[in-house]
């Protein structure tokens, strides 16, 4: 019983060793900046990660490119169905902040098909919808054109006044 | 004796500084025009308040600081010198107005770098950029590349009897046409041509990507500013591997050559003898070089597909020769290239493009003379005594290889070198690895904009000051730039 009980207690810290070190290594995995930090590291390997969707759909011969960004990181995910990509409704682009998905596939530093890094997606989900974004114009730089604008007038009409009397002075002296 | 400039001399640096930024502001209005036209209100604002800043500060140099004698070469070599960090300088305000920068330094980084035709990049979040921004950015590459006093100088009338003088300071050294103005002029009609060729050729693949149309013309009309002008940056983020593109990628590998090609070599197949182009030194070396590094990088990227040692390795060694510095892999799969094939891409971006083109770095031309001297040299010494031996190169016609030829092609190159050196000294002092840090200073110094990620906001300002001037001296090749410095130090000695 002794025996069969500290059989046990080694089997259960063997398995919560396992899952302390699978843990961090699935959660490296799960961050695009972490698999675009250390392509070597996750080549050939299963990966989910979320990005927001930027810019369009690229097409291929037999499916589609997504470019994802996330914190300064981005990554590719190749789709091969067009209804996966149908799901994404916003694109990220000036004004536009792009659908968070989240991408499960196999990450190739270098795939033998497309001969560039990316993963190539077999579930592709949206776990947060974008929108439009504003960017509300400052009072402070309003003014400051403003500003800018009545010197920049009051310049010009010096710089036409004195090439008016230069040229008088120029007609002058002939 | 040295030429010392009078108190004088400065009114009229200053004038002509005046009306570089007046030239400046005018550019800024293509922009402005871009923001107003896609309902761009921000952007709108930056460029407004950037444009009125250039404008009052060009039109106070014209009035403080009339123009009272003849423009002389004084005039000339300041002008271009202080003109590339004036343009610069005022240049980064929308870029800094934008937001998508830590600091006014990044965005002058960013903009010196846009000038330059260098394409090291800091801005954060580019994916979210403007249109009017994005359309700057690239702008600066265009007008840069074409020569910012050049530009200028197709409508500086006053400036013509020192026109050449302009012309040399911005790291020009053979004339087209027996007239400057002239081969400035022939310049931007050849652009011109090639950007419609060019624009048409990326738009359409674009469009055929899936970017809608006027996106595509957007995009195309950018990716020829920085392939033609060798400049590399992109529209997005990922640069080139943004789109996906094998075929795009080879249409840029053509408007990048093209652009690295010497311009009076395009004039010479244009519009006198188009049999030139197998004749020719600069490109004769310029095969030479780069298929001895392709064979460099293809024993480091051994059992590759044919299409995987393009993309990956042909493509970025072609990049770094014409110095353009479009990317297809990223920043953090550039440093995972086998040394061997790191060094190639290194000697690619120090050797660079034709003298007379787009390009920074060493040129062609140069590393050819040097190999034919060192060719020379030997046959010398197993001469006898008393002959008299002497080398010749095709170039547009056949030239003798003169000392003074020579002379300036090693001191071109010992220049080039020790910015290269220094660039990498200070990148090691900041804790980079040696191969990195050379990587990444020869990138600036060059104008190439390759990256093995030392380049980011987070990096320490000292670096950011340092690849700025190298960037600086580089395009200028040092030359317009010490003999400024010269003439002050003469002027204050007195």
């Amino acid at each position: 019983m002794n025996m069969r009980g500290q059989r046990g207690k080694w089997v259960i810290l063997i398995a919560a060793a396992g899952v302390l070190w699978g843990v961090p290594r699935c959660e490296a995995g799960r961050s695009l900046r972490n698999v675009s930090a250390a392509p070597e590291e996750f080549h050939r390997t299963q990966v989910t990660i979320q990005g927001e969707a930027i810019g369009e759909p690229l097409k291929t011969v037999e499916g589609f490119w997504v470019n994802l960004s996330s914190e300064g990181a981005h990554l590719s995910a190749w789709v091969k169905d067009r209804e996966a990509v149908d799901k994404i409704v916003h694109w990220g682009r000036y004004g536009m902040r792009g659908d968070r998905v989240e991408v499960t596939g196999v990450f190739y530093r270098k795939c033998p098909v497309h001969h560039t890094s990316g993963i190539h997606v077999q579930s592709l989900r949206v776990r947060e919808r974008g929108g439009r974004v504003f960017h509300p114009v400052s009072a402070r730089k309003k003014t400051g054109t403003r500003a800018a604008a009545i010197i920049c007038l009051t310049f010009f009409l010096i710089y036409l006044i004195k090439e008016r009397n230069r040229r008088r002075q120029a007609k002058d002296m002939s | 004796m040295i030429i010392s400039p009078e108190r004088s001399d400065f009114s009229t640096i200053f004038n002509i500084l005046g009306k570089l930024l007046l030239a400046l502001a005018g550019f800024m209005l293509l922009p402005l025009a871009v923001a107003w036209g896609h309902g761009e209100i921000s952007p709108f604002w930056d460029f407004l308040l950037s444009f009125f800043l250039a404008a009052s500060a060009g039109l106070a140099l014209v009035i403080l600081f009339p123009l009272r004698e003849e423009i002389s070469w004084i005039h000339a070599f300041f002008t271009v010198s202080m003109g590339w960090l004036v343009f610069s300088l005022f240049g980064a305000v929308p870029l800094y107005l934008s937001g998508h920068f830590l600091c006014f330094l990044d965005a002058w980084f960013e903009s010196m770098s846009g000038f330059a035709t260098t394409g090291l990049v800091l801005i954060q979040d580019l994916d979210h950029l403007s249109y009017a921004h994005n359309m700057w950015r690239h702008l600066t590459m265009f007008i840069g590349g074409q020569g910012i006093i050049l530009a200028s100088l197709s409508i500086l009338t006053k400036a013509r009897p020192v026109a050449v003088g302009f012309y040399m300071g911005e790291g020009r050294q053979e004339k087209i046409l027996p007239n400057v103005i002239g081969t400035a002029r022939f310049i931007w009609k050849v652009s011109f041509v090639y950007l419609l060729l060019g624009v048409t050729v990326f738009s359409a693949i674009l469009m055929g990507k899936g970017l809608d149309p006027l996106k595509a013309v957007y995009h195309g009309l950018w990716l020829f500013f920085a392939a033609f002008d060798t400049g590399g940056f992109a529209p997005q983020a990922q640069n080139i591997a943004y789109y996906h593109s094998p075929v795009l990628e080879a249409a840029t590998v053509v408007f990048m050559m093209l652009g690295a090609f010497n311009f009076n070599l395009h004039f010479w197949v244009w519009l006198k003898n188009k049999r030139e182009i197998y004749r020719n030194f600069e490109v004769r070396i310029f095969l030479l070089t780069l298929f001895s590094l392709a064979a460099l990088l293809y024993f480091s990227l051994k059992g590759m597909s044919n299409l995987g040692l393009f993309r990956t390795g042909f493509y970025q060694l072609i990049s770094a020769h014409t110095g353009c510095g479009f990317t297809n892999v990223s920043s953090a799969e550039l440093p995972l290239f086998p040394s061997l094939g790191l060094i190639a891409v290194i000697f690619a971006m120090m050797i660079g493009g034709g003298v007379c083109s787009t390009t920074g770095a060493i040129k062609i031309m140069r590393v050819g003379i040097i190999l034919k001297s060192l060719l020379s040299e030997i046959k010398r010494w197993m001469m006898p005594f008393k002959s008299v031996y002497r080398d010749r190169i095709h170039h547009l016609q056949d030239v003798i290889l003169s000392d003074k030829r020579v002379r300036e092609a090693y001191v071109y190159f010992s220049l080039f070198l020790m910015s290269y050196i220094g660039g990498a000294v200070v990148g090691v002092m900041n804790g980079y690895p040696l191969v990195l840090s050379l990587f990444e200073s020869v990138s600036a110094a060059a104008n190439v904009g390759l990256s093995v990620g030392i380049t980011a906001p987070s990096m320490p300002a000292v670096m950011k000051v340092v690849y700025i001037l190298q960037m600086w001296t580089g395009r200028l090749e040092f030359l317009s730039i010490f003999v400024a410095i010269g003439f002050l130090v003469s002027y204050f000695k007195r």
